[in-house]
């Protein structure tokens, strides 16, 4: 088990918790384990660090965590229930409501301008007679929040016509159109250069800060992992606490 | 809500999506064009194969047969949806021509041309012919014959010459004296020429004794020309004398006042039904729809139009192959942002949805396309005739088919049937690459490079 690292935030409940997760894959002939019984806690407006070497199982977690993988064994409990044996529709409906995902690779859709990748999620949200009624608002809240990541003036650029930092600010807007409790980062900033990590780090934070987002980061990047209120580490499957 | 967002989406932005449209189209618009064609060529045909024959043929099975007109008169009282009857007769006879291909003359060099005599009452005819017209009908196409030219306007077997020397006065056909005599039937002045001359034909006339054995004798006639008549079949019409029915009668010595009773219906839809009710009340009268007549011809043109839509066919499954070529590559290329839509909460079910709906719209596109360009192609098909005429490549020669212009009809239900059939082959088309894409794994899709 890891043991909270103090926060000056104090003690805050536990919101989401893993227990015993375990994922292998099949290479080939012979199975790989990579996470083997992973017991994890994310507190209500915490930032988590996940730290650990390339291939050791950190996006795994994070896409068990995130209810968009299913553990082969072991629990993920939301509000005291198990949610890793629902069916899949089941998964995908909380997940949508729940979690926002943000990558390493920004994964915006090049078909889309900034503002349709972020309406993106209530649209999945939203069935057609729902989209009708709270479109004006879903835009607006679109809008918002690509004029907090500062894009007001890109709304209609396509991703190819945006840098790099600019998708990610892009992704974050879209990862928190649907007010999710959890933001779920998989390498935020590892595609970025040194600046434009800063800007998203400093926009993580600020989220953070000013919002209580409760947030996941999966990350090599040792600064952000200071920084978080918390950090476990990944080794042979398994947590290590503290980094 | 996402789901026809996205399929509209990358149909707009994925030019190889027009590839798909473009085939559908073509299957569409060929299928439509042909099978109009098919149909057009059908009804023409079956107007020709029809000749003069009318809705139902009435003949007797008994050899004692009654008077015609009273038999005409029991018919046409038998059913109300009857709207007119006219007896008719028919007789072989025989044109000795001289054959201009073997230049001497001798006894031997004359050709027989074999005809025959048809009696009518043309009082008869020309009353449902007035009837079928005022009801909307098409006149000679529908089974009458045409007068193209005639001593006197209202009964064209009537000729002063004819009474003057006696002689019986007879209808030829256009195609007959075009044959025998090179008339131009298109001239006025030509048709004219003709009117009041003679014509010598030899009937066969049935001699039989009291009591004794029946024996045949040929008697060479001279009839005048009183007109000239155009019926539906060409090759038939050449080959056939109208005669008055009485006079036929008397000139080929008939036992028999009547062989046929031509009947009419309101309406042609209407003849199995009145043929039914006929057969079940004239036991000694055989029926038979003009159809019944040419049943074997009729069924070959109908088995060559299915042959040729099934045959076409294939086009519009060529255009569901490309379909399914394009939209597989759709998915292929797409497979992070399967992967992405997961992430952000996409079911399976939607995912599926995405790509119906995109192999859909192409196929409701193509198949909306298809029907505008077929119904360009059908309305203009003269015009396109016209153009490859003046390029030297004769399409449609009128000398085979005996029409000038390229037949077509619009049959909305056969239009509708093409339409929903493209559709359907679209949406099944689509759903191989659909299901390929909702079974993909999300993580794996995520890190699709």
């Amino acid at each position: 088990m890891n043991e909270a690292v103090p926060v000056p935030a104090g003690e805050r409940p536990v919101v989401l918790s893993a227990r015993g997760i375990a994922k292998s894959y099949k290479v080939g002939g012979s199975r790989l384990e990579v996470l083997r019984g992973v017991d994890l806690e994310v507190r209500e407006g915490e930032v988590l660090a996940i730290l650990g070497k390339s291939g050791c199982g950190k996006s795994t977690l994070l896409h068990v965590l995130g209810w968009l993988d299913r553990a082969d064994a072991g629990e993920v409990h939301y509000e005291g229930k198990d949610r890793n044996r629902l069916t899949a529709a089941e998964r995908a409906r909380l997940r949508n409501r729940l979690m926002g995902f943000v990558f390493q690779f920004y994964h915006l859709m090049p078909e889309l301008s900034a503002l349709e990748n972020v309406l993106l999620p209530t649209m999945i949200r939203d069935g057609r007679a729902a989209w009708r009624s709270g479109r004006a608002a879903s835009v607006e809240r679109a809008r918002s929040l690509l004029a907090m990541v500062g894009l007001e003036a890109r709304t209609h650029h396509r991703p190819a016509q945006l840098s790099g930092g600019e998708r990610q600010r892009v992704a974050i807007a879209r990862a928190l159109q649907n007010e999710p409790r959890f933001l779920l980062c998989d390498e935020p900033t590892g595609n970025l250069d040194a600046r434009t990590a800063e800007e998203v780090r400093a926009l993580l934070w600020d989220l953070n800060r000013r919002q209580g987002q409760t947030m996941v980061i999966v990350t090599h990047d040792e600064r952000l992992a200071a920084e978080a209120h918390r950090a476990v580490r990944l080794v042979d499957g398994r947590v290590e606490p503290g980094a | 809500m996402y789901r026809s967002f996205l399929a509209t989406r990358y149909l707009l932005t994925r030019p190889v999506n027009l590839i798909s449209i473009g085939g559908v189209m073509l299957g569409v618009a060929v299928l439509i064009t042909v099978t109009s064609v098919m149909d057009g060529f059908q009804e023409r045909v079956r107007a020709v194969v029809r000749g003069n024959l009318s809705h139902l043929s009435v003949m007797p099975v008994t050899r004692e047969v009654p008077e015609a007109a009273l038999v005409a008169a029991q018919v046409q009282h038998a059913d109300p949806r009857i709207m007119g009857v006219a007896a008719m007769v028919t007789a072989p006879m025989v044109y000795v021509y001289h054959d201009r291909r073997r230049g001497a003359l001798s006894v031997l060099d004359k050709s027989l041309f074999i005809m025959t005599g048809v009696g009518l009452d043309w009082a008869d005819e020309a009353r449902i012919e007035q009837a079928r017209v005022a009801r909307g009908g098409r006149g000679a196409a529908e089974g009458g014959f045409r007068i193209l030219a005639s001593v006197d306007p209202v009964d064209p077997f009537a000729s002063p010459r004819a009474q003057r020397v006696e002689r019986v006065p007879v209808l030829a056909s256009a195609s007959f004296l075009r044959t025998f005599r090179g008339l131009d039937a298109t001239d006025p002045a030509q048709l004219r020429a003709v009117l009041e001359t003679d014509l010598q034909v030899t009937t066969i006339v049935e001699d039989r004794e009291p009591g004794g054995e029946a024996t045949i004798r040929r008697e060479d006639r001279n009839f005048v020309i009183a007109g000239v008549y155009a019926g539906g079949d060409q090759a038939e019409d050449r080959a056939r004398l109208l005669f008055r029915r009485a006079d036929l009668v008397g000139v080929a010595g008939l036992r028999t006042p009547w062989h046929e009773l031509r009947v009419w219906v309101e309406d042609y839809e209407q003849a199995a039904a009145v043929k039914a009710g006929l057969a079940a009340r004239f036991p000694d009268l055989s029926i038979e729809t003009w159809e019944d007549q040419r049943a074997d011809f009729l069924r070959a043109v109908k088995t060559e139009k299915v042959l040729l839509v099934i045959v076409l066919s294939f086009i519009v499954l060529l255009g569901g192959f490309t379909i399914l070529a394009t939209l597989t590559l759709i998915v292929v290329e797409k497979t992070r942002d399967i992967g992405v839509l997961a992430a952000l909460g996409a079911t399976r079910g939607g995912i599926l949805s995405i790509f119906l709906r995109n192999g859909l719209l192409v196929g409701l596109l193509g198949a909306a396309l298809g029907l505008c360009l077929g119904a360009v192609l059908v309305a203009n098909l003269d015009n396109i005739k016209r153009f490859f005429e003046t390029q030297g490549v004769k399409l449609f020669p009128a000398d085979i088919y005996l029409f000038n212009e390229i037949p077509t009809v619009w049959s909305w239900p056969t239009v509708g049937l093409i339409m929903a059939g493209s559709v359907l082959v679209a949406f099944l088309a689509g759903l191989l690459p659909a299901l390929r894409a909702a079974r993909l794994d999300p993580i794996a899709a995520l890190r699709h490079e």
